[in-house]
């Protein structure tokens, strides 16, 4: 082997290019001077503060959640306020995950936002003694809002409304949920759902005809066999 | 308005955004290493440039009701960051304006990071090249003086799907389902990634493997690999559970290819107890059994039947008509069967040839696959100007394998110098 100036592994025998004294193989002390570079950066630390800052707030949110549990499961062994915490720390944990974690796009976003907050209120709806304000309003509305969300990036992301057509097509089918839980007895006030299919359905079609052939053209790309 | 460019997923990169995820991110990295530091203005600007001129690359990715597709991305290009984060991260659709590959920079050296959905090395290095020679251009008025302000002769803007271009019907899969020996260990904490860069002579290997060894380079670096695995894991690595190193062939010079797509595929060395008919395996016959497998698969009949299965799997209409997230299903059982075959992976793209007018401002080259779900510990191969980089990527706490590995290659009179993105220190 020929002597180089870097600094070498005896027990190895390899030269090591790092800003180091000891061998990343074997971790013997390096022979020689060689004042080494380190050719990347030191990443540990950065990942280190985001993962810290969300498992705090998921401790946290557990913890109040076990604390208020064990209290008024103390008070007179049932569970009645402190399920309100749950379902409120449950939701705070989904919903922060989503934004600080997932990668999800903005449009999934705001639907699983839309379908957990519906879940929540509902699930609120429920221990309350179900008063079915949750699927009366509460998902029509969420419906609505989702519906009117996405005409608003449609028209503020104009270069690219087609590619919009697709969750139009899927809000036509979510729609058809409240008119399916007035047709089985769940829901006691369907005005507000058919409201929020008329909705979809004029949206979607008014996209497919106006949009004309680059409608068609997207819809062909998404349907391709 | 013009219509939107848009195109179907090779048939090799329709499994990658299926399989996609934080551990398995199906991403490479390719590095150009400058005799300068990087103006990330500069570099902005260059990919700015280039990316507009690779419709392979200005693309983001679609979810069809039945497959995936790639569409013109239209939003502006990627914005270039400092290195911060370890390398091969998944590339999310939804962030980096949606493109499929991310370029940053440290000190001397860009680097583009590639979803394989979009092009195998070939294609990578293609898009490389070029951006290296807009940022050169860009950096020195004297080449820009030189040099037009255009694609290079020789760069390839071919989409074609090759895959579907040479395939041949009624094929039986050719692959090894067979199960392999898996590598174990403790992980680097909090997902870290390990990158070892072994940087060697390409003159000094070719010596040794030629007259040492009877081999190819490949064979000898691919023959390091599997030897280090085995020696470190001799207890545990039986007959039934032998350890195959996966090795990528590029089909382009078999197949008068040159398209940028994917168009590749694997073939495999593998050692065990009963490879040889004996217990005891030296690095000689190891060496010589790694050779004669691997040349026993590299013939074009044999690489034609190994893509002609799973091509003539998608073009069955039944299949093709099953909605995309069963088709995922099947994608992700057949994907995971597969990888169980096989222990490690060692790719090899070969040497990498700039312009003359452009060599003297570049050091070096590297590439690097991430590691993946059973096979957290790969091997890629990649030379330049007669330096050849032999990088590991590595889950693993301990250096088990790189040591053994690299300590064979110094034993054979190579000098070996080691680089590491510092997770083991």
């Amino acid at each position: 082997m020929k002597e180089k100036e870097k600094n070498r592994c005896p027990a190895c025998q390899v030269y090591i290019n790092d800003d180091t004294h000891f061998c990343p193989l074997c971790g013997s002390v390096l022979e020689g001077e060689y004042q080494g570079v380190n050719t990347y950066p030191d990443v540990k630390g950065h990942k280190r503060i985001i993962n810290l800052t969300y498992r705090i707030m998921v401790f946290i949110a557990v913890a109040a959640s076990l604390l208020c549990v064990t209290i008024d499961f103390m008070r007179d062994y049932r569970l009645q306020w402190s399920l309100f915490v749950v379902a409120a720390s449950l939701y705070a944990i989904y919903i922060t995950t989503m934004f600080i974690k997932d990668n999800k796009s903005y449009k999934s976003r705001l639907f699983f936002a839309a379908v957990a907050t519906v879940l929540f209120l509902s699930s609120i709806d429920y221990l309350v003694g179900f008063r079915r304000w949750s699927v009366n309003y509460v998902l029509p509305v969420a419906i609505i809002v989702v519906e009117l969300f996405y005409v608003l990036m449609m028209a503020l992301n104009f270069r690219n409304w087609q590619s919009y057509i697709i969750l139009e097509c899927g809000m036509v089918v979510v729609s058809l949920l409240p008119i399916v839980l007035a047709i089985a007895g769940i829901s006691s006030q369907p005005l507000l759902g058919y409201i929020a299919l008329g909705l979809s359905l004029f949206v979607f079609l008014g996209v497919v005809i106006i949009g004309g052939s680059r409608a068609r053209a997207e819809l062909s790309r998404r349907f391709r066999v | 308005m013009r219509e939107k460019r848009w195109h179907t997923l090779d048939n090799t990169a329709n499994v990658f955004p299926v399989i996609a995820g934080e551990n398995l991110t199906n991403t490479y990295r390719l590095s150009a290493v400058l005799k300068e530091a990087i103006d990330p203005l500069v570099l902005q600007k260059a990919v700015d440039i280039v990316t507009p001129r690779f419709p392979g690359f200005d693309v983001r990715l679609r979810r069809g009701v039945f497959w995936y597709y790639l569409e013109e991305n239209g939003k502006k290009p990627p914005r270039v960051r400092e290195e911060n984060m370890y390398p091969c991260r998944l590339i999310h659709a939804t962030k980096n304006n949606s493109y499929l590959f991310r370029v940053t920079y440290y000190r001397n050296r860009i680097n583009l990071s590639v979803f394989h959905a979009l092009a195998d090395g070939f294609g990578g290095f293609n898009f490389m090249k070029e951006l290296v020679y807009q940022y050169l251009r860009l950096a020195h008025s004297e080449l820009a003086e030189k040099k037009k302000d255009r694609l290079a002769a020789g760069t390839s803007l071919n989409m074609e799907d090759s895959f579907l271009a040479h395939y041949r019907k009624g094929n039986k899969s050719a692959y090894k389902l067979l199960r392999s020996f898996h590598l174990s260990g403790r992980r680097l904490p909090q997902g870290g990634f390990g990158v070892m860069h072994g940087l060697m002579d390409v003159a000094e290997i070719k010596q040794v493997a030629r007259q040492k060894y009877g081999c190819s380079i490949n064979d000898y670096l691919v023959s390091c690999m599997v030897w280090a695995i085995y020696k470190a894991n001799r207890s545990r690595v039986t007959g039934r559970r032998p350890v195959r190193c996966a090795v990528p062939v590029n089909l382009r010079p078999y197949f008068n290819s040159n398209t940028t797509n994917n168009f590749f595929v694997m073939i495999s060395a593998e050692v065990g107890p009963d490879t040889l008919g004996q217990e005891e395996i030296t690095f000689e016959e190891l060496t010589a059994s790694v050779r004669d497998q691997l040349a026993s698969q590299l013939d074009k009949d044999h690489l034609e039947q190994i893509f002609s299965y799973n091509v003539s799997n998608e073009k069955i209409l039944a299949a093709r008509a099953v909605p995309l997230p069963l088709k995922n299903i099947a994608i992700k059982y057949v994907y995971y069967k597969n990888a169980d075959a096989n222990t490690t992976t060692v790719t090899n793209v070969g040497e990498i040839k700039l312009e003359s007018e452009y060599e003297p401002y570049v050091d070096m080259f590297t590439a690097y696959l991430a590691f993946s779900r059973g096979q957290e510990l790969k091997g890629s191969i990649c030379s330049y100007k007669g330096r050849l980089a032999y990088s590991i990527s590595s889950g693993f706490e301990d250096t088990i394998v790189p040591r053994i590995l690299f300590r064979q290659i110094a034993a054979d009179g190579i000098d070996v110098e080691i680089e590491t993105n510092g997770v083991w220190y």
